[in-house]
């Protein structure tokens, strides 16, 4: 049986991506199962286009790590019972990119 | 270099090639490289501090298996991000636990999921910006473990990891 979000869990945790990143467009929150067939927090955030990932950076990848822990805090808050899985994609890539929330 | 540095160099290499249109085979790869970049630069340590004898450590590294680092990981990033619930690994660890392990867990297991995705989901696409953010991920995993690596909490994370600890 999948776990279900409450819609306002789900408007908590999508909620002004700004205060997350200014790079943060939107973030989309879903329920999927992960490889092992747990439930995840799927969330997907869409940065936009400025931010670019065009090519690996250490900067940049501390960056989506604070993006990361700080939408896991979140969760954590309004004591959602599964794992967060956290995936980014950017905004132009974003019907293109390979599964959504 | 490590095998660990190696194979995050060649994930780089991978996600930047094929300038316009990237092949899938490469964006696959990339994600899948920079998973094990993680999974080596892990095992490679808990075989330097769990054993004292070097040709031993390639035949202790084997032990580890990506399920049980996997469950691990996400046990401590569960205590981390809720410290108050009960978890049997939660006695070992000293609390609160770091920023920096709490990262490293939780993006080892988003790396896993996106490894397994692009080593066996044969209907998904990938796009470039997919797989620059699961290598630019796998870099800063490496960079947290590496502020981390000789914490005690580390050491709890490797030995669990291993099953030398046990829920009993």
């Amino acid at each position: 049986m999948s776990y279900v979000l409450d819609p306002g869990v789900t408007s908590k945790l999508a909620a002004k991506p700004e205060s997350i990143d200014k790079g943060v467009a939107r973030v989309l929150v879903g329920v999927r199962p992960d490889h092992t067939g747990e439930d995840v927090l799927a969330v997907q955030v869409v940065l936009k286009d400025s931010i670019g990932l065009k090519k690996p950076s250490p900067r940049m990848g501390d960056r989506l790590m604070r993006i990361a822990s700080e939408i896991r805090r979140r969760a954590a808050e309004l004591d959602v019972p599964l794992r967060a899985s956290v995936r980014f994609v950017v905004e132009s890539e974003l019907a293109a990119s390979h599964k959504t929330a | 270099m490590t095998l660990a540095n190696d194979l995050l160099e060649q994930a780089s290499h991978l996600a930047a090639r094929e300038k316009g249109k990237p092949k899938q085979a490469s964006l696959r790869r990339a994600i899948s490289a920079a998973y094990y970049s993680v999974f080596h630069l892990v095992i490679a340590d808990a075989a330097r501090r769990v054993v004292d004898v070097p040709r031993l450590r390639p035949v202790v590294a084997r032990a580890f298996e990506h399920r049980k680092l996997l469950g691990v990981a996400n046990a401590i990033e569960r205590i981390a991000s809720r410290p108050k619930d009960q978890h049997w690994l939660r006695q070992h660890l000293t609390l609160p636990v770091s920023g920096d392990l709490a990262a490293f867990c939780s993006t080892f297991a988003d790396l896993q999921d996106r490894r397994h995705d692009a080593d066996y989901d044969v209907a998904a696409t990938f796009t470039r910006s997919d797989a620059v953010g699961v290598v630019t991920l796998a870099q800063a995993a490496h960079g947290a473990w590496a502020r981390e690596r000789d914490s005690e909490n580390a050491l709890v994370f490797l030995l669990a990891g291993a099953g030398l600890l046990l829920d009993r």
